[in-house]
């Protein structure tokens, strides 16, 4: 019973008196609270979905679904939740609470299991839930009679029948679950009320007996092990759970490093099963004040407000006085920590009094401004519409600031921490479910319930798929070692496929960096002609000093129509001016461009390797092409969708979509959407999807018979928005774009980086990360779901993180070994790497130019770049 | 203290959270019957707990014992109490006490807004008649809104057990003003049906004296709640009374054993480490902190400048400008330890930093 304290100690500046009907002491209503009562989630620190998610697509209108909506996903897991809850209206009002993941299984699959590659016994981070083959989860009704409306009087009256119910419950004032079964359907019992001795009548009916692997007891089974983790005195931060006495500090730079475990149990393939991962939470040992304190004597002058407002608006903070946490959403400059402000009473206050008066805490600063959180769409709901004040003295920073974050000393430091690799990633987890296993208290409680975890982590087969060849021009192979996945050092002297040469360009620079440019230029021409690229002497242009207009001048002087390309060389990686070039370069004037920073040439000895980068990345944008693997498919398109979302310009995302236009996959068709928060990022799909048939269409002088979409940036709980408004939308466009006979073979394939699923392989007496290739489509799988794990890329350090695949729609008519071939495939084809990466190609070009528009340009890009890798 | 007092429902967010269930629905009911027309904020209970916590650390108290704690809801405000070292809860209820024990666990937050002094909070279920050998010693015993529910030979055992035997040199106890209780309207009545009495001022302040004089005890007298102003006459809504022994000594009690019986137990983090830390070692953390943080905010600032960017220049008076620092050392001594720590500086009290926090001095 976890939560209780902490939902007591509520108590907020609040700004007017429109919540008064809800004070803390007055929150009785228990038919919206989370079922049974004792850990109430609270809102996770990265917000729901909807706020933070990184596609904001979600809440539009639901139409039903067009034509071909009757294929698969109507299993409606509503309607069979539904059935399962006892009362009708309670039922409802539940449905509204969980998500449920949308069964997407196409019905023709029979079997999602590939064939190719090598068996490889692989171990992973999760754990079975063990019960009696005919265990049953029992629902049961309660009601009182006279009624009674606080949930804690409830629930202390129902404690009085622990010889009948026994001490293993659940219950959140109005449903009980327990394990076993009442004699009686209806069950009356009588408790007396301390107060009035009166006698209140308890009807126990019981409403369902579910089956360990109804989608309810699930939700449960989840309850239960926050119970577990809250008896291992774990404790709750936003969505995960973590061992505060085991934080580690980091004093200089005033971090602590909190090891904590994420957690979930599911329906998995066969089995329920336990999901944990470790998870670390970077706290600051310093306020925010201090650190506003630190800012301003940064000297910044002027920008000190802005500066505060780019660091720490977006941001999360936990307040010491209730340990709970806010949003940053604005700072206000004006008021102080007397701000008064009225309470449900009328009366006012101010916030330096409210803090002493309720949590007896003396606010020493009282020159700091106030920070301003809006609330949350769950507050509104609950009536509480008025910003939350917060003050800085009382708050602290979880998380790392985004300075700290690309400060490299602060990464090293913290990354000690938190990197841990395969082996100590296992002892850990073994830790803790030993820690589990052995608890008194925390067998008591699952011994109760009949449930129990397996001792061990789960092993199962997986299968490493044959290396793919990589090849260069005329069919060249590169050599490389598949566990490294890395072919760099073998592309030297060797000819790219297409090679585009650089006739007519322009370098521009400023006076200081001449000799850096003129070493760029000479390197550039020495190390292209091997690679099957002539560079031809550019249009030098030497600025006479590095303001922005400057640049943007000589740009417009220089840069013609006939201009292939334009190379900047930046002093510094100033952003607004990086942001302006781009602009300029894909927008104002189109011309593909490449910005080089002074630093990463002022090295001679690495200039050799610099220069050679730069050479492939510049053929990528001139429409050339580097290496290519064998595509046995013809008339194929794959599509890569992915969205960034600025958190800085709350509201509005950007979607980039990405469409391979020849047989090798390697030449593509890009365009961009923009969505606020609310439309659909399925709108601005359908011009771009449009366009790049048009132009698969002009370039291979027929339509592709089949198409494969890639689609990343879809957040928890998002699934199902993607499954059932933007996929129909989706196969709709496709086919009427291609005109009336048209029919094309389409795969959507939903791909998720962010997971807590981990592989580990044994190698002698340790574990290590599984080599790239490794495939597992089974056990650990959804059996909702045609899904697939695929380890594709090699790290060097920490553990591999696989990458997710879930086939929501497929009528291509590929074998799951086909399609867990090709995505792999796809992981090869990103040129600015000369390696596996962690997603298909088309996805990390497609976040690649949605981060560049998103970030710096802000606008369309210009069309006649849409059939280049202008954003590499 | 100051309270607001308004005409408006009188005790609706009177001790909410922190009744017993069971009594929670009679209570509510009953208070709520009392008065149309006085409401105090924060909630009155909520000032009791914060009116004794203040008391404690007037009195630098490190270990007190609360009698009657029935749902813990005092810790909320001990807990912040940077003196208290030890806080141990008895009631005699074993069931609400379990209902309420995980309110004596730290929060999160607690691990990263430590403490200076450790904390240790106890429940226990036990009688304030009987003196359990762990609570023999503590400096203070608290006794908020507890006699009125004890039947008067019960209370006559208390006093002999708190202000005799155990002797603690601090003692506050709150209980209602009955001459309070004409605000609420309908019949004059207890305000809590387990109360066995509510006293008037007189009353109250009469026992008080006969336990100062059978105990060696001198009293001053105050309360929490003021009257609105048209009724000054009758006094606080609550009163209390703080008790201090003269007596220098603590006294040999001798205890019942150990009578009580464990509920829970938490041990509050404290800034163990930090405390450990020599002055120069905190320095050195604060100087490296400092340096680093000048340095992220060091490519933005000056990249307009002609100068190479690899490098950056920290003046001492620079450094001096972080309260923590100039806090610690002057300006002085700053730059003397800046010497052993191996940044280089030169005879205008500057250094250099080179690339990823390589220092180098030079001598302008």
């Amino acid at each position: 019973m976890s939560g209780r304290g902490r939902a007591r100690a509520r108590g907020r500046a609040r700004g007017a008196s429109e919540d008064q009907a809800r004070r803390p002491g007055e929150q009785t209503a228990p038919p919206r609270e989370q079922p049974p009562s004792s850990a109430p989630a609270p809102a996770p620190a990265g917000g729901p979905p909807a706020a933070s998610g990184r596609a904001s697509y979600r809440g539009g209108a639901k139409e039903p679904r067009p034509g071909i909506a009757s294929a698969s996903g109507d299993v409606p897991v509503d309607a069979m939740s539904k059935l399962t809850v006892g009362t009708r209206d309670v039922g409802e009002k539940r449905d509204r609470m969980y998500y449920s993941d949308p069964e997407t299984k196409p019905a023709w699959l029979s079997d999602k299991k590939g064939t190719s590659g090598t068996q490889l016994p692989v171990v992973t981070n999760y754990f079975k839930l063990e019960m009696a083959p005919d265990w049953h989860l029992y629902q049961y009704h309660v009601e009182f009679n006279p009624p009674i409306d606080s949930r804690k009087m409830r629930m202390a009256l129902l404690m009085h029948h622990e010889n009948l119910l026994g001490k293993t419950k659940a219950f959140d004032g109005m449903i009980l679950y327990l394990s076993h079964r009442l004699q009686e359907q209806v069950t009356e019992v009588y408790s007396q009320r301390n107060s009035d001795s009166a006698q209140i009548r308890i009807t126990i009916t019981r409403t369902n007996e579910l089956p360990p692997s109804s989608p309810q007891v699930m939700q449960v089974y989840n309850i239960i092990f926050r119970r577990v983790l809250a008896t291992i005195d774990m404790k709750q931060i936003g969505r995960n759970y973590f061992n505060p006495s085991l934080s580690v500090d980091i004093p200089q730079h005033k971090l602590s490093v909190m090891p904590g475990f994420v957690t979930a149990i599911a329906k998995h393939e066969y089995d329920t099963l336990l999901c944990a991962d470790i998870s670390h939470k970077i706290t600051r040992s310093d306020t925010l004040l201090d650190m506003m304190y630190n800012l301003y004597n940064q000297n910044r002058g002027d920008s000190f407000y802005d500066d505060c407002v780019r660091m720490f608006v977006g941001s999360i903070v936990l307040t010491r006085y209730n340990n709970k946490t806010y949003r940053v959403d604005d700072f206000d400059w004006d008021k102080r920590p007397d701000f008064s402000f009225k309470l449900r009473n009328d009366v006012s206050i101010t916030l330096a009094e409210y803090y002493k008066k309720n949590y007896n805490i003396t606010v020493t600063d009282m020159n700091q401004p106030l920070l301003v959180s809006r609330p949350k769409k769950k507050d509104i709901r609950m009536g509480r519409t008025e910003p939350i004040y917060l003050l800085p003295e009382l708050c602290t920073l979880t998380g790392l600031t985004d300075e700290a974050r690309a400060d490299f000393n602060v990464m090293k430091d913290v990354g000690a921490h938190t990197r841990v690799p395969p082996e100590g990633r296992n002892r850990t987890l073994q830790g803790f479910i030993d820690q589990i296993n052995k608890n008194e208290k925390v067998q008591a409680e699952m011994g109760g319930w009949g449930l129990k975890f397996s001792r061990t982590l789960l092993n199962l087969n997986a299968r490493i798929a044959p290396r793919e060849k990589v090849m260069q021009k005329g069919g060249v192979e590169l050599s490389y070692r598949q566990e490294d996945a890395d072919w760099g050092r073998d592309m030297r002297g060797k000819q790219l496929i297409t090679p585009v040469n650089l006739e007519n360009w322009v370098i521009l620079f400023i006076r200081r960096n001449s000799a850096q440019a003129q070493d760029l230029v000479q390197t550039l021409s020495r190390v292209g002609p091997p690679m099957g690229m002539n560079i031809a002497t550019p249009t030098a242009c030497e600025l006479p000093d590095d303001r922005t207009d400057s640049f943007l001048g000589a740009m417009k002087d220089h840069v013609t129509p006939e201009t292939q390309l334009a190379v900047i060389v930046l002093p510094t990686n100033r952003k607004d001016r990086y942001d302006a070039i781009k602009k300029f370069c894909c927008v104002d004037h189109p011309v593909p461009s490449q910005c080089v920073v002074q630093r990463t040439l002022s090295k001679k000895q690495m200039l050799m390797s610099v220069a050679t980068k730069i050479a492939i990345q510049l053929n990528c944008k001139l429409g050339g092409e580097v290496w290519c693997l064998e595509v046995p498919l013809k008339n194929i398109m794959v599509v890569g969708i992915d969205t960034y979302h600025d958190s800085a310009k709350k509201g509005r995302s950007v979607g980039g979509v990405v469409c391979s236009l020849n047989k090798n996959l390697t030449r593509y068709y890009s365009r961009t959407t923009f969505q606020h928060t609310g439309e659909e990022l399925v709108k601005g799909l359908l011009t771009s999807l449009r366009g790049a048939l048009q132009k698969y269409h002009e370039v291979n002088g027929v339509l592709p018979e089949r198409i494969v979409v890639f689609r990343d940036g879809v957040g928890d709980g998002q699934l199902k928005a993607v499954f059932e408004y933007e996929m129909p939308q989706l196969l709709e466009c496709f086919k009427r774009s291609g005109g009336q006979d048209y029919n094309p073979r389409v795969a959507v394939i939903v791909v998720k980086k962010r997971i807590n699923t981990r592989f580990f392989v044994k190698s002698g007496p340790s574990l290590t990360n599984p080599p790239p290739g490794t495939i597992i489509d089974d056990v650990v799988t959804k059996p909702i779901w045609f899904d697939f794990f695929l380890v594709s890329q090699s790290v060097r350090q920490g553990t591999v993180t696989p990458t997710h695949y879930n086939v929501i729609w497929d009528t291509t008519g590929l074998k799951p070994d086909h399609l867990q071939r090709l995505a792999y495939k796809m992981t090869h084809l990103y040129y600015n790497w000369p390696g596996t990466i962690r997603v298909p190609a088309p996805c990390q070009y497609a976040h690649k130019l949605a981060f560049l528009v998103g970030q710096s340009i802000h606008k369309d890009p210009h069309m006649s770049l849409s059939d280049r890798l202008y954003f590499l | 203290m100051s309270v607001n007092l308004v005409e408006q429902d009188i005790f609706t967010e009177k001790e909410p959270d922190t009744l017993n269930p069971d009594e929670r629905k009679g209570k509510l009911e009953d208070e709520n019957s009392l008065g149309r027309d006085v409401r105090f904020y924060p909630p009155l209970y909520m000032q009791r707990y914060s009116y004794t916590a203040n008391i404690l650390e007037k009195h630098n108290v490190e270990w007190v014992v609360d009698f009657g704690c029935s749902e813990c809801g005092i810790v909320r405000f001990y807990r912040e109490v940077p003196t208290l070292r030890k806080v141990q809860l008895v009631d005699i209820d074993r069931e609400t006490l379990e209902f309420h024990k995980n309110c004596i666990k730290p929060h999160a937050s607690d691990y990263i807004f430590k403490r200076k002094n450790p904390l240790s909070i106890e429940i226990y279920e036990g009688s304030a008649v009987n003196l359990d050998q762990r609570v023999t010693g503590c400096d203070a015993v608290s006794m908020v809104e507890f006699i009125e529910h004890l039947v008067p030979d019960i209370l006559v055992k208390v006093e002999d057990a708190v202000f005799g035997r155990l002797h603690p040199f601090l003692v506050i106890v709150t209980t209602p003003n009955f001459e309070f209780n004409t605000l609420f309207p309908g019949k004059l009545r207890f305000r809590h049906f387990d109360h066995k009495f509510e006293w008037t001022r007189k009353e109250f302040q009469k026992w008080c004296q006969d336990v100062c004089d059978k105990y060696r005890y001198s009293v001053e007298f105050s309360g929490i709640g003021d009257p609105p102003e048209e009724s000054q006459q009758l006094g606080y809504c609550s009163q209390a009374a703080i008790f201090t022994s003269s007596s220098q000594s603590k006294p040999t009690v001798d205890s019942d054993g150990n009578c009580y019986c464990l509920v829970a137990q938490s041990i509050f983090p404290h800034r163990d480490k930090e405390l450990l830390l020599s002055p120069e070692e905190i320095l050195k953390l604060e100087v490296t902190f400092t340096i680093n943080l000048l340095k992220q905010s060091y490519p933005d600032k000056y990249s307009d400048q002609e100068q190479d960017e690899e490098q950056m220049e920290i003046s001492i008076k620079q450094l001096m400008l972080f309260s923590k620092i100039s806090k610690l050392v002057n300006a002085d001594r700053l730059s003397h330890h800046i010497i052993h720590m191996d940044y280089p500086w030169d005879e205008d009290v500057t250094y250099r930093i080179w690339g990823k926090g390589q220092v180098h001095w030079t001598l302008k």
